[in-house]
């Protein structure tokens, strides 16, 4: 019954969605699975029954309800894998804080970090849905936008005495006319960052291209957000008190810390260094975080900050690095520092 | 945005799957554009990993046969026209290839449900007896059974129509 089953196959192959038809499918399901699309700020503070107001404009509410979508954001920052996801939905926070200004509200949709390292996803929200047409698309996703040199760039914790960020802004959805920015932070505190509040004040919104930012702004503002770092800390303590050598003096590793986001080590130098020529050399101790599946993520390099060493002397320093990706402390297979490498399971 | 790229990604590569097995369950595209809806709604939501393509592809279809089935039983209370009770054959007014695939879809879809269950599963998506007997909750005789009682009824279904294999 070949030709009947041919026939049978023919019959069956006409049953299908046109491509507008499939389409419109995956839009629906889209706009079915993700609380992204609701007015989430709103509906946050109407689950969890508070809303405190900081001030004119700026509004902070805290809800769990909206941790899946605060998840789905930092999944297009990190690069997730689908089941690393609700993981990260339980230690991401969400910050319903927002300010509006020039016809944008900036909101925050989601943080995550440990003590050391943060990252905050924004959603700028136009009011004219043609606020960002003109802007430069970038085949990674990023677009071309750019803050104004006033304001604070990245959000500040009030006992910080260091700290700096990278960003970027980029489309979650490019069916939608909001855009995102992504800060990658790093501050330093006594006590550790989570469950203190930062603050950012952004100014002016200009395009970005190759000529740099555009003489004039796309939106003349400021927007004042408080940030709260309520997110869980996944740090891990792996090592206090071990010792290795560096550039010959003695290394004593006074604290070194693993999480989901980052690697951070403080440690003391003492002795007397066999090279001295490059400044700063007090910092380049090999800190290498090798998981188990292969890949390693080298943050020698990374940068810190902490005193000179004098001769015969000592000097605390303090380097660390924030990962371009979320991984699982039982994931790694070991963290090199120095001619140590410590296993965290051990 | 990940979670459109993954629907884009799961309606190109099931919508279309899901509808022609919903179909052959429930005979109406209509409910069949709902199950499809549903499936992948819950495909898109799933947060375990799937082995691989075929892992995946065989729970698209367990989870569309086990949605159509909950339909039926839900819809069995209810008065409804049976598939057996559909109109006869009639053959196409033009012999095209068009008319012989849709006269051999109609008279498939005239068999008993685990007749067509068994057809669609063999002879669409390839599967072997032992797979159909796995995914049908049956042992293998039964599921070479039903093979081969489908093929017999629909022979004698086409027939009846005035076709033979010659014609197809």
């Amino acid at each position: 019954m070949k030709k009947t089953f041919d026939a049978y196959r023919e019959g069956l192959d006409a049953l299908s969605f046109s491509p507008a038809e499939k389409s419109e499918l995956a839009k629906g399901l889209v706009s079915a699975a993700s609380p992204r699309r609701h007015p989430w700020a709103a509906r946050a503070a109407a689950a969890a029954g508070i809303a405190v107001v900081l001030g004119a404009g700026a509004v902070t509410a805290y809800a769990t309800g909206a941790l899946g979508a605060a998840a789905e954001f930092l999944q297009d920052v990190f690069g997730m894998r689908d089941d690393q996801v609700e993981d990260v939905s339980h230690m991401a926070g969400v910050a319903g804080s927002s300010a509006t200004d020039s016809g944008v509200t900036v909101s925050v949709s989601a943080v995550i970090g440990d003590d050391t390292f943060y990252a905050v996803v924004y959603t700028l929200e136009p009011e004219d849905p043609a606020l960002f047409d003109g802007v430069e698309r970038f085949e990674d996703g990023k677009v071309g936008l750019a803050l104004g040199p006033e304001g604070s760039f990245f959000p500040l914790v009030s006992d910080s005495d260091s700290g700096g960020a990278s960003a970027y802004f980029y489309d979650a959805d490019p069916e939608d006319p909001a855009l995102q920015l992504v800060q990658l932070c790093w501050a330093q505190t006594e006590g550790g960052l989570a469950g203190q509040t930062a603050h950012v004040t952004l100014h002016d919104l200009y395009g970005w291209g190759d000529e740099g930012r555009s003489a004039e702004p796309i939106a003349a503002g400021t927007w004042e957000l408080d940030v709260p770092l309520e997110y869980e800390d996944t740090s891990v303590e792996l090592a206090s008190g071990l010792e290795t050598t560096f550039n010959g003096c003695d290394v004593t590793i006074d604290r070194l810390t693993l999480s989901a986001i980052g690697v951070h080590v403080e440690y003391t130098l003492s002795g007397d260094p066999l090279e001295t020529g490059q400044q700063g050399w007090e910092l380049n101790i090999p800190v290498v975080v090798t998981l188990k599946d292969g890949p390693s993520i080298d943050a020698t390099w990374s940068g810190g900050s902490g005193e000179t060493l004098e001769a015969g002397g000592t000097a605390r320093m303090s380097k660390g690095m924030g990962f371009d990706r979320i991984i699982d402390v039982e994931d790694v297979a070991s963290v090199r520092v120095g001619d140590l490498w410590i296993e965290p399971s051990a | 945005m990940r979670a459109k790229k993954q629907a884009v990604r799961l309606v190109n590569d099931y919508a279309d799957l899901i509808l022609r097995l919903s179909y052959t369950y429930l005979g109406s595209t209509a409910d069949a554009e709902d199950v499809c809806q549903e499936v992948l709604l819950k495909l898109l939501g799933r947060s375990e990993g799937f082995e691989g393509p075929e892992h995946e592809r065989a729970w698209v279809v367990r989870v569309t046969a086990n949605h159509c089935k909950d339909l039926l039983r839900r819809r069995a209370a209810r008065p409804t026209v049976a598939l057996d009770e559909a109109p006869e054959l009639a053959a196409p007014e033009a012999c095209d290839a068009r008319g012989r695939a849709e006269l051999v879809l109609r008279a498939v879809m005239r068999l008993p449900l685990e007749y067509r269950e068994a057809i669609f599963l063999r002879y669409y998506e390839n599967y072997s007896v032992r797979d159909i007997a796995r995914a049908c909750g049956c042992s293998e005789d039964a599921a070479a059974a039903r093979l081969s009682r489908g093929r017999a009824k629909l022979k004698v279904l086409l027939k009846e129509a005035g076709y033979d294999e010659e014609d197809l």
